[in-house]
């Protein structure tokens, strides 16, 4: 093949970045290296070996970010990555946010976290260092390879049958990416070279426009910065396993995995915000897998933090400790898997398509399921053991795809017993008994709550694992299917064809709701406990009290949102139990720390996961549809339980909805948005306002509407299209076409309006213009009536040397009629046609939702993070003072 | 027996209930066929749009119901009934999941239908 010299390309942005790629990798594996062996030896001159490469492994992910930015800041959308994610129209402050729009961009969001909290690591001298970031820069060479983008032809020696392409490079060419493009009929139809392909590369496809918003400017950063932050608690585990300092590694993980509860948690709350502000499902959660995926690692990393301050106070819940921390990062690579392998397929709105990445991904999902495992041994020659043991295992799985679901299960439960046996043999347990007057006793049951909670979410987030797991036995379920009785589930296992369930929100809640009840219930009994031991005598004192002022709370709440008992009675002891933790540790605040807010984190905490649960309890059991359609019937296909909650409203008209008479006044467009106004008018009140639902119109995606919310200090009314009609419906079309014989004063009824015929003229072109010389003009004269307003219409009926020519139509706007006349001369005389055409209104189809007391869900946000950010400052104080 | 047996018992059980429940919660992915053999019970057909029949969807008459042919996996042709506000432009989309049943007469009723469309580039390179 000929090597076509391709003109205007800007090859050097790519290449460094490329090389800078590379240079990422090389020194992620030189620093790995280099800090196992200042570990193993501990020899300074590696750990300033894994310095320098550490350094450089920093300047190496500056510089790559640095290329991809200065590539979509220069529009070259040579490069897929920027013709992909960027077009000329995006503004500046959007273009950062084309790095989380594309898979390999939120590799290296990630890969940048990473790397900065290993700065914070490696300025702190201490033992720790050499082990921990040994595993940082693993974690960051695994990172990196995702972006190489190198492709394999062979294997030593033996040839694939295509080419194995190793990671994703965002530096790749669009006319690699997409050879095809040089073969496009374009290109010899406007006789352009290939070497000039980038002439009709005038654009690129451009960010979407879901992303071209506040919130997924800040949101997927803080996300990606809070999935960063479980690998430093996860390096310390491993740090401990592999030192043998089996229960020091604590101490200094704690305040990070405080860090990583507080960010992650507030990334995914971003999210839920985001999905509020301007995903018009009408809700901040949905249960869906990507939001659940960010979700599971988040609970489990809370256990965690619990079960290792039990530890710090009493030296028990070792092993659960180095459970929940392992798979606090484990879940997060899952997370990474589930979501970016496109295994997810059709489960999610928002899951990705494979990018070819899906292998590699498990591959390192199983090297860190493999790691805690091969250090948890004690004697060298097991862990090689193991180790390699485990590699051919995992050879076996890639060669072989059909049977790779069954494998991975054996390949993990083998894993997880020889986990817990070397656990067991070498970990220094003790074996005292709790006791159930303890604080450490029902914090550890809160714990285990919480990490059945997190169970609950990761099963039924991993149907389609399940599937492709259980149909790899598929003989074995088959089986079961014809021996068992014919439960028709073992039959979907064989058949992988298990699907989500039909209504997820009440699948989850049915686990979630009594969790939350236990779990805030825990938060605010544990305050009357102290650790070891506590005189029962001084608990039921203090419990009287506590439990009585939540009763009342309750029962005010009770009545203010208007809850009932039957039929809701789990919603009640739900606001009970959120009341008890409130009270619970509000009183804690007071008594017990006298307002020393230096202690107060973890109360603060507890008070925020109170209010919001109250706050979820009330928006989501007490959010109701206003714009219910009581208009239309439908027939018996639907029955009368089906839900009716959009309304129809046409331009100028005015709907009762609830309290509010509501207009639909019109729209504007701005840039890519239209924005639909709405009046609301509330007659008691006499508050009026107007909202600004507006919509996008993407090629892709159809129209993608964004709410308008109406924020009340108690509730918030939240608006949201969700049809309109085409543009091209409201700007030309013309319906309902008749036409009509008229006599001179006859009336008809056109689209609800009187149309009188007064009469016709002609008229000679050239007594209204010399131009129109040799013109006759049959005009009609046609009175439009509607109530008190009537308009006038003047069709033209044009006649050129003797023969008809023209018509020249005459519209009344705002009766949206347009006339035609066609004069037609017969025996009886002249028989006057004219014909009616209706404009379809212009309409919106609008939904409304009153969220009541959601401002109890954010302000408990808020009050949560801050809680989390005093047990930081605490841990981190007394560390310090320990060391000195 | 410590109580230390008890929680760890607790927790199996509630564990095993978990993963029990997701599977009687579940519901199953069939084709237009197998949903016809249990009318009235929700399933998830995998389809696609039949591109050439005509989508059906008046707004004034009635905002929340459109009508399509969508084809499963084996080939069969049915009409659907989505009780929901037409997605615009889904005359693009190539498969649709529907969430739905077979109503008393033979008429498959969607309550949900998830569209997915070509992917985004693919499209472009056709375009220019």
């Amino acid at each position: 093949m000929e090597e076509i010299s391709f003109n205007n390309e800007h090859l050097f942005a790519g290449n460094f970045g490329h090389a800078m790629v590379v240079l990422a990798f090389v020194t992620s594996l030189l620093g790995l290296y280099s800090f196992w062996r200042a570990n193993n030896t501990q020899d300074k001159a590696s750990e300033r070996i894994g310095k320098v490469a550490f350094g450089l492994h920093a300047l190496a992910v500056l510089g790559i970010i640095a290329s991809l930015f200065f590539i979509i800041y220069n529009h070259y959308f040579e490069y897929f990555y920027a013709w992909q994610h960027s077009s000329l129209s995006l503004p500046t402050h959007y273009m950062i946010s084309c790095f989380w729009e594309g898979q390999e961009g939120s590799f290296l969001l990630w890969l940048f976290w990473q790397m900065v909290l290993g700065i914070f690591i490696i300025l702190k001298p201490s033992i720790w260092r050499s082990p921990v970031m040994a595993i940082i820069m693993l974690s960051q060479a695994v990172l990196s390879s995702m972006l190489l983008g190198i492709s394999f032809t062979n294997f030593l020696g033996i040839p694939f049958a295509e080419p194995y392409v190793f990671g994703s490079s965002p530096f790749q060419l669009l006319r690699e990416a997409r050879p095809e493009l040089l073969e496009l009929p374009v290109m010899a139809i406007r006789n352009i070279p290939k070497a000039d392909y980038l002439q009709i590369i005038t654009d690129g496809t451009g960010l979407n426009p879901l992303l071209q918003n506040y919130w997924m400017v800040i949101h997927p950063p803080t996300l990606f910065f809070g999935f960063a932050t479980t690998i430093i608690p996860f390096a310390f585990a491993i740090a401990g396993l592999w030192t043998r300092r089996y229960k020091e590694w604590m101490k200094p993980a704690l305040p990070w995995a405080l860090i990583s509860v507080m960010v992650l948690g507030t990334g995914i709350i971003m999210g839920g915000i985001w999905a509020y502000e301007s995903l018009s499902f009408g809700g901040y959660w949905a249960w869906d897998p990507v939001e659940n995926a960010s979700l599971i690692p988040w609970i489990i990393m809370i256990a965690g933090v619990h079960v290792m301050l039990i530890n710090r106070a009493t030296g028990q819940a070792l092993i659960i400790s180095y459970i929940l921390i392992l798979l606090s990062f484990i879940l997060v690579l899952y997370a990474t898997f589930l979501t970016r392998s496109g295994i997810l397929g059709d489960t999610s709105v928002h899951s990705f398509t494979d990018l070819g990445l899906s292998r590699q991904l498990l591959v390192f999902l199983f090297m860190f399921v493999c790691l805690p495992v091969v250090v948890s041994f004690k004697k060298s020659r097991h862990r090689i053991l193991y180790a390699i043991g485990f590699f051919i295992l995992l050879m076996i799985n890639i060669g072989v795809g059909h049977f790779a679901a069954g494998i991975n299960l054996l390949v993990i439960l083998a894993s997880v017993v020889a986990l817990v046996l070397n656990f067991n043999a070498n970990l220094p347990l003790s074996k005292k008994e709790e006791s159930i007057y303890s604080r450490e006793f029902w914090m550890f049951i809160g714990s285990l709550v919480l990490l059945l909670s997190a169970t609950q979410v990761l099963s039924s987030t991993s149907i389609p694992v399940m599937n492709k797991i259980t149909s790899s036995f598929s003989g074995f379920f088959n089986w079961l299917y014809e021996h068992a009785g014919h439960i028709e589930a073992f039959k979907n296992m064989a058949n992988g064809s298990v699907a989500p369930p039909i209504d997820a929100i009440s699948h989850y809640n049915r686990w979630q709701l009594p969790m939350a009840i236990i779990i805030a219930l825990l938060t605010g009994l544990i305050q009357f406990f102290r650790y070891k031991k506590t005189p029962p005598k001084l608990i039921a004192n203090r419990l009287g009290t506590i439990a009585l002022i939540s009763l009342i709370l309750t029962v005010g709440l009770f009545f203010l949102f208007g809850l009932k008992l039957r039929g809701e009675f789990m919603l009640v002891v739900l606001l009970f139990s959120a009341s008890f933790g409130l009270v619970g540790n509000s009183y804690f605040i007071v008594r017990a720390l006298k307002f020393k807010w230096r202690l107060a984190g973890g109360s603060m905490a507890h008070i925020g996961f109170g209010m919001m649960l109250i706050g979820i309890l009330v928006s989501s059991s007490r959010k109701h549809v206003i714009s219910l359609n009581e208009r239309v019937s439908y027939g018996d296909k639907f029955t009368a339980k089906d839900t009716r909650e959009n309304i129809l409203l046409y331009k100028g008209q005015t709907l009762q909805m609830a309290d509010y008479e509501v207009t639909y006044l019109g729209d504007s467009t701005e840039g890519p948005n239209t924005f639909y106004k709405v009046h609301y008018e509330n007659a008691k009140t006499g508050e009026s306002f107007d909202l600004f639902p507006n919509a996008q119109y993407n090629p892709d995606q159809g129209l993608m509407p964004n709410p308008d919310t109406r924020h009340y200090l108690l509730k918030d009314i939240y608006t949201h299209v969700s049809s309109v009609p085409e543009f091209s419906e409201v700007e030309d079309k013309w319906d309902d076409v008749k036409v009509a014989k008229m006599n001179i004063g006859d009336t008809i009824l056109v689209n609800n309006t009187l149309v009188v015929f007064k009469g016709a003229q002609r008229v000679r072109g050239d007594s209204i213009s010399s131009d129109l010389s040799g013109h006759i003009m049959d005009i009609a004269e046609i009175d439009v009536i509607r109530g008190d307003s009537s308009w006038k219409a003047r069709p033209v009926y044009g006649i050129k040397d003797g023969t008809h020519d023209y018509n020249i139509f005459s519209i009344a706007e705002k009766a949206r009629i347009r006339f035609n006349y066609f004069p037609e001369i017969t025996n009886e005389g002249v028989v006057h046609n004219i014909e009616t055409a209706i404009k379809p209104p212009r309409y919106i189809i609008m939904k409304a939702i009153v969220f009541p007391y959601i401002n109890l869900l954010w302000t408990g946000t808020l009050v949560m993070v801050f809680g989390f950010a005093l047990a930081i400052a605490r841990r981190r104080k007394e560390n310090k003072r320990s060391e000195t | 027996m410590k109580t230390k047996h008890i929680v760890l018992l607790v927790l199996i059980a509630v564990s095993i209930a978990i993963i029990l429940s997701t599977y009687t919660d579940a519901s199953t992915t069939r084709n237009f066929r197998e949903a016809m053999e249990d009318p009235g019970k929700e399933f998830h057909v995998k389809t696609t749009l039949v591109k050439d029949r005509e989508i059906m969807y008046d707004a004034i008459a009635d905002p929340e119901l459109f009508t399509f042919y969508a084809m499963d996996n084996e080939g069969e042709v049915r009409k659907v009934y989505v009780k929901k506000e037409k997605p615009r432009d889904f005359e693009r989309v190539e498969e649709v999941v529907l969430i739905g049943k077979v109503a008393p007469n033979n008429e498959f009723v969607a309550s949900e239908v998830q569209a997915k469309c070509p992917s985004k580039y693919e499209n472009e390179v056709e375009d220019i």
